[in-house]
C-alpha cells in the first residue's frame, strides 16, 4: 500500500479501510520518517552546499 | 547597535534522552548548558535596531533547532524561547521585560526512552556550521526562496518526529514528504509508488 493511499484512507475513508490503514501508519510511521529525513539531507546537502556528515 | 541575548531549551521528543558530555560549555560564542536532563542555549545577536535583534534572535533560534534536528536525525524545536529586550549597553540576562515568543513547557512523562542523544563540543560545532549554510542560503537572493520552502520540510519532519501519536506522526512526515516531492517536481507522480 502507497503512503499516499494509507493518508488518503485515515483522512477520508471511515470504517474498516481507515482502521487498516491507521495500523499501517502506526507500525511504520518512524521508517517512513527516516526515509524523508534521508531524502531531505540529501537535497539540502546537494541544492544548499550544507552538508551534515 | 544594539544586542540581544536568545535563550531557549531544546525540545525533544519525550522518547529521547539528551545527555550532555559536560554540565556548561560554549563553541563559537553559543553557550550551552545542561540541567536536570534540560539543554538550554543562549547566544547573542547583535542588530541595527531593536526589531532588527528580535527577528534575527527569532530566525537564529528556528535554525539552531532545524541544523540540530538535521544532524541529530530526530526531531528539535525550541521551548520558552526569550530574547532579551535589545540593548545598546552590554549586559547580562535580564529576564525582566523580556519578550517570550513562545510558552511551551516540556512536560516529564514516564515513557520508554528509546533514544540516547548526545550533547557535545563536536555536535554543537556541526549544528552552528550547518546554521550558518543554511542562514547563508537564506540570505542569498538566488537560493532564498528555496531554502525557505526546504527549511520549512524540515519544521513539518521535526514537528512529525516530536509527535508521541504514530498515526500523526505519520501524518506530519506525510506532509513533509508531499511538500518535498512537489519541490522536485513530483506533485501527482509519486501517488502509487
Amino acid at each position: 500500500m502507497s503512503v499516499n493511499k494509507i493518508r488518503n484512507l485515515i483522512m477520508h475513508e471511515p470504517g474498516e479501510e481507515k482502521d487498516r490503514a491507521e495500523e499501517v501508519a502506526r507500525k511504520h510511521a518512524d521508517e517512513f520518517g527516516q526515509e524523508v529525513l534521508k531524502a531531505i539531507r540529501r537535497i539540502i546537502s546537494e541544492e544548499l552546499d550544507a552538508g551534515m556528515d | 547597535m544594539y544586542k540581544g541575548v536568545v535563550r531557549f531549551n531544546l525540545r525533544s521528543s519525550p522518547y529521547v534522552n539528551l545527555n550532555c558530555v559536560s554540565n556548561e560549555f560554549e563553541v563559537d560564542g553559543v553557550r550551552v548548558r545542561c540541567s536536570d536532563g534540560a539543554v538550554t542555549i543562549k547566544f547573542e545577536v547583535v542588530g541595527e535596531s531593536p526589531e532588527v535583534v528580535n527577528e534575527l534572535g527569532k530566525v537564529r533560534s528556528e535554525l539552531f533547532v532545524y541544523a540540530t534536528s538535521l544532524i541529530q536525525g530526530r526531531g528539535f524545536s525550541t521551548c520558552n524561547l526569550v530574547i532579551s529586550p535589545p540593548s545598546k549597553i552590554p549586559q547580562t540576562t535580564n529576564e525582566d521585560g523580556a519578550i517570550r515568543l513562545s510558552y511551551n513547557v516540556t512536560e516529564r512523562t514516564s515513557l520508554i526512552v528509546k533514544e540516547e542523544k548526545s550533547i557535545d563540543e563536536s555536535y554543537i560545532r556541526k549544528t552552528i556550521e550547518l546554521m550558518s549554510k543554511l542562514g547563508d542560503a537564506l540570505r542569498n537572493p538566488s537560493t532564498s526562496k528555496r531554502a525557505e520552502e526546504l527549511l520549512r520540510v524540515v519544521k513539518w519532519w521535526a514537528l512529525g518526529d516530536l509527535d508521541t501519536d504514530p498515526v500523526d506522526r505519520f501524518l506530519k512526515f506525510f506532509i513533509a514528504f508531499e511538500m518535498l516531492a512537489s519541490l522536485m517536481g513530483y506533485k501527482g507522480k509519486f501517488c502509487d509508488s
